[in-house]
């Protein structure tokens, strides 16, 4: 069993330094967490889930990550830097059955 | 010296309770919905009558007074912090438009990389607005973004200033996104369809004195 | 790869001051298509007004930037229904409208529709006192000492476009009140503007 916690913060802080990446997003849906967070949305902000979500499911362990890319970097490149960057984490490597890694661009500027 | 209730043309209609007396047989909410029409159909009992003609002045200076008083509220109101603002705007959350998600390639089976339908919008835009003399409205990718390699169309809406050529600019914006997805993406673009909708009348000045490149 | 201008990318500032100047067709549509800064040059344009607007209804400020934000949620979520982006401005001015009249619904549990909320300015000036001021200052006077009711149904018609069929729907009372209501206020409006003028 992997300590998912762990190991999402210490991909995102991987992710955050592959060169070309921006942002982070959240990963899950948010329009429905919005509407009620906006009006004291600056204050509540104390609390963030980690922005590198993993997952255990049947067929493995799944990653997601949405991220944003500047615009100095191809995001198809950056994307696939990501992806290498996950996949070659050694807390990842050895969480064998590996079932997906996502990587999704969310934003280039 | 005039008895109550008798007409007097002389008196104005709203400080009576008798308006046809005062308005030629008319009330102040005929005039009122005549004036809503447009005063279509012409009505001859009202457009001969001078009671009538002012009252309908007065209408009209009431909506006009009207029209203007909310934003001279708008316009008066303090000018507040910007709090409000952002508090809306923290809300909003970019990724609150992503779209459809589009397919990069990866050897590995356990990859699943994409870049969302927002992102490339919001490329085209920003590619848009380095083209001077126009700003980028809407942005739509049509054709099967799910599949690699199928043809996918941008339609792009834009206004331009006048006095710019329009088939030199649209040329212009077409190459700058082009470069932009071949960069960013590995969509195969069919065409890039760029449609002028406005033609903006005043030139707008950067505050920031220097041209773009 | 990289055009030069791609790299070199347009400072921010420039892009707020193209968008300040864009219609606000264009500026729905990027919103639409997921332009936060758009959205915001839209926010900015129109939220005045429309705070101006729920101020009028519900008589509160804070009230009033409350059902601002709130209009400004639901637009960003409801703006790809919008079928003509050109006529943004009167569509926030509904939604504006409707978010506030749902306060006032929300505040009839306390209070019956007559005497509800907004009280009358304690000054109850005669229109003499009223000479220095501007039309608009002076109509503004006039309208908050109108009944609450009279005033209601004015502004939802005179801000907020409604018809009287609309109005009668907000308010929940029947169209022949409603027309009641309006012309009376109108007259009141129109005789103490003319004794101004």
């Amino acid at each position: 069993m992997t300590d998912t916690t762990a190991l999402a913060a210490d991909l995102e802080t991987a992710v955050r330094a592959v060169p070309g990446v921006s942002t982070l997003y959240p990963t899950a849906p948010l329009l429905a967490t919005i509407v009620g967070a906006v009006v004291d949305a600056i204050t509540t902000r104390t609390v963030s889930p980690p922005l590198v979500s993993v997952s255990n499911g049947h067929a493995g362990l799944s990653v997601s990550a949405r991220i944003g890319v500047a615009d100095t970097k191809s995001a198809a490149s950056v994307s696939r830097l990501v992806y290498d960057t996950i996949a070659a984490n050694p807390a990842i490597r050895a969480a064998e059955p590996i079932d997906t890694i996502s990587v999704t661009v969310a934003s280039i500027d | 010296m005039t008895p109550p209730n008798m007409p007097d043309a002389t008196s104005d209609w709203y400080l009576s309770d008798n308006e046809p007396g005062h308005l030629d047989g008319h009330t102040i909410e005929e005039l009122n919905d005549y004036l809503d029409r447009g005063r279509v159909p012409a009505n001859l009992s009202i457009d001969t009558s001078p009671a009538c003609q002012i009252a309908l002045a007065s209408l009209e200076r009431l909506s006009s007074a009207m029209s203007s008083l909310l934003q001279d509220e708008a316009d008066r109101a303090d000018v507040r912090d910007d709090s409000w603002v952002t508090a809306i705007m923290d809300g909003i959350v970019r990724d609150a438009r992503s779209g459809r998600d589009i397919p990069l390639e990866h050897p590995s089976p356990h990859a699943r990389l994409f870049v969302t339908e927002g992102a490339v919008r919001g490329l085209v835009r920003a590619a848009g607005d380095t083209v001077a003399n126009l700003i980028v409205g809407r942005c739509r990718l049509d054709g099967d973004l799910a599949t690699p390699g199928a043809p996918i169309t941008i339609a792009i809406n834009a206004s331009i200033y006048r006095g710019e050529s329009i088939p030199a600019l649209a040329e212009q914006l077409r190459q700058t996104v082009a470069a932009a997805l071949s960069a960013h993406t590995e969509l195969t673009i069919a065409a890039i369809d760029v449609t002028i909708q406005n033609i903006y009348l005043t030139r707008h000045d950067p505050e920031i004195g220097q041209d773009t490149p | 790869m990289f055009p030069a201008n791609r790299g070199a990318a347009v400072p921010d500032s420039q892009i707020r001051a193209l968008l300040e100047h864009a219609d606000d067709r264009t500026l729905v549509e990027r919103t639409v298509d997921g332009d936060i800064r758009a959205f915001e040059v839209l926010v900015r344009r129109h939220g005045p007004l429309m705070r101006a607007y729920a101020t009028r209804i519900l008589g509160s400020n804070d009230e009033a930037d409350d059902v601002v934000q709130e209009t400004f949620i639901t637009a960003w979520a409801k703006l790809p229904t919008l079928e003509n982006p050109a006529l943004a401005k009167g569509w926030l001015m509904r939604i504006v409208s409707h978010k506030s009249i749902d306060r006032i619904r929300a505040r009839r549990h306390h209070s019956s529709l007559d005497n509800l909320d907004v009280p009358a300015p304690d000054h109850h000036s005669p229109i003499t006192a009223v000479e220095a001021l501007s039309r608009s200052e002076a109509l503004s006077q006039v309208l908050s000492e109108l009944p609450t009711n009279q005033r209601r149904c004015w502004e939802l018609k005179e801000f907020g476009d409604y018809s009287y069929a609309e109005i009668a729907e907000e308010l929940d009372l029947p169209v022949s009140t409603i027309r009641g209501l309006l012309a009376r206020a109108r007259k009141t409006l129109i005789r103490e503007m003319e004794a101004w003028r």
